[in-house]
């Protein structure tokens, strides 16, 4: 197996609330390959987005490390990290524009805009838009789109800048099943074709079922699967389906 | 609990066959119902005493062990009517009662440790379930829409849809399990008071 795009080792992570601590991470390990799509599930306030934070080296952990193709984040110099966040990074939010008026090529070409000509980035988010299938969207508002638009058009502008790594906060976020499914299937292909390590959170299990692995979030810890001794064999077999139990 | 009898009358709907090769479909497709070695062979007999199965001919390869030739069955009229009458009655809910939640009632709090240790390798194998269901690689419904794929494609998604949601429920709870009992057993952390 190649070496890991990110790498994070034995991370804890406490905030204060008042006089209390609060522990929303505790030796927390993950890695993530080139090509590799992890989905973290967790409930609302496991510290799913703390996770997302400390991976894009957002929020410093209190111990432990994360490496970026083997360079410890805590390292790097504020303008190394500006670039690592510009080109090799990018974070999936559904926040939208400041601006109500913005055009959506506008926006996702935003981040490319200190890298590139004005044309060329525009040039480059429209590649993204119809990549991720919202070239509809490019000419739009984003008071115009629905809830599964605005999500295609975050991931574009994740995308625009060609990273290395595409981190999600929870896409699923108010779409009906189906509108899950195709975000989630768009992540997929994004991780197998163009070798982006993806990690998306998410409160929903079906929705992952097409990332390469799943890991849950709780209590701080984050758990990966182990099989119980002699399986389970949860597959139910049909007659010329696919595999048998 | 589910009727053996229905579910060898539904294989035979399917397609005709015989004892031994339906015990292998019931066992390749339902082996997570539990059902026992023999149970087709009962549910036969019942089907037949009750007309709604009848031998259609005896398969010329392969005698059973005692010698008789293999018998082939087929649903009669009375068959598929009953067996549509059942697929519209009202299932059980079933009751989640398992291993994990007579272990919790029979637990005392010096257990809590061993407890939140036992809901973490739990909510790990449900996680490895869920790689299995992965694994299958089965389309998703919003592939489904606008084609034209067989029935038992879409009954397998739907199926595995239906245990994914198990196990995330399971997960939950059991991550509600793991905070609770984690606050039993941590007193809460506090900052140190600042000199003033």
């Amino acid at each position: 197996m190649t070496a890991p795009l990110l790498s994070i080792e034995h991370v804890s992570k406490t905030y204060s609330r008042g006089p209390h601590e609060l522990r929303v991470l505790r030796d927390v390990s993950l890695a993530v390959h080139p090509g590799e799509f992890i989905a973290v599930y967790g409930q609302r306030n496991a510290g799913k987005t703390t996770l997302l934070k400390v991976a894009a080296g957002v929020e410093p952990p209190d111990s432990g490390s994360v490496r970026f193709e083997g360079a410890d984040l805590a390292t790097l110099s504020r303008s190394r990290m500006a670039r690592l966040h510009r080109e090799q990074i990018g974070w999936v939010r559904r926040a939208g524009p400041q601006s109500q008026d913005l055009r959506m090529l506008d926006y996702v070409a935003l981040p490319l805009l200190g890298l590139k000509g004005r044309l060329a980035a525009q040039q480059r988010a429209k590649t993204a838009l119809e990549k991720v299938g919202a070239a509809d969207c490019a000419f739009e508002p984003w008071s115009n789109l629905s809830d599964a638009e605005r999500m295609a058009v975050a991931i574009a502008q994740g995308l625009a800048r060609d990273p290395r790594l595409l981190l999600v906060d929870d896409p699923a976020a108010g779409l009906d099943v189906l509108e899950r499914e195709r975000i989630v299937a768009l992540l997929r292909a994004v991780a197998d074709q163009a070798n982006v390590g993806v990690v998306m959170t998410a409160p929903d299990l079906p929705a992952m079922l097409r990332a390469h692995d799943v890991r849950s979030l709780s209590n701080g810890k984050l758990l990966a699967p182990a099989h119980p001794p002699g399986g389970r064999g949860v597959v139910i077999g049909f007659p010329g389906g696919e595999r048998s139990a | 609990m589910v009727s053996t009898k229905h579910v060898v009358l539904g294989l035979l709907i399917e397609r005709p066959g015989y004892g031994y090769e339906l015990q292998q479909r019931l066992d390749g497709r339902f082996r997570f119902l539990g059902f026992s070695n023999n149970a087709v062979y009962g549910a036969l007999d019942r089907l037949r005493r009750d007309g709604l199965i009848e031998p259609v001919r005896a398969k010329q390869a392969g005698r059973t062990e005692r010698g008789a030739p293999r018998v082939i069955y087929a649903p009669t009229a009375d068959g598929t009517s009953e067996f549509t009458r059942w697929l519209g009655e009202p299932c059980e809910i079933g009751v989640a009662r398992e291993e994990v939640h007579v272990k919790l009632v029979l637990s005392k709090p010096l257990h809590w440790p061993r407890v939140l240790a036992m809901a973490e390798k739990l909510e790990q194998a449900c996680l490895a379930a869920i790689r299995e269901l992965q694994d299958a690689g089965r389309p998703s419904l919003e592939e489904l829409i606008g084609q034209d794929p067989p029935e038992d494609v879409i009954a397998a998604v739907l199926v595995d849809d239906a245990e994914c949601l198990r196990l995330q429920a399971m997960i939950e709870w059991l991550q509600r399990v793991r905070v609770f009992g984690q606050k039993r057993i941590d007193p809460p952390l506090r900052r140190p008071a600042r000199r003033v």
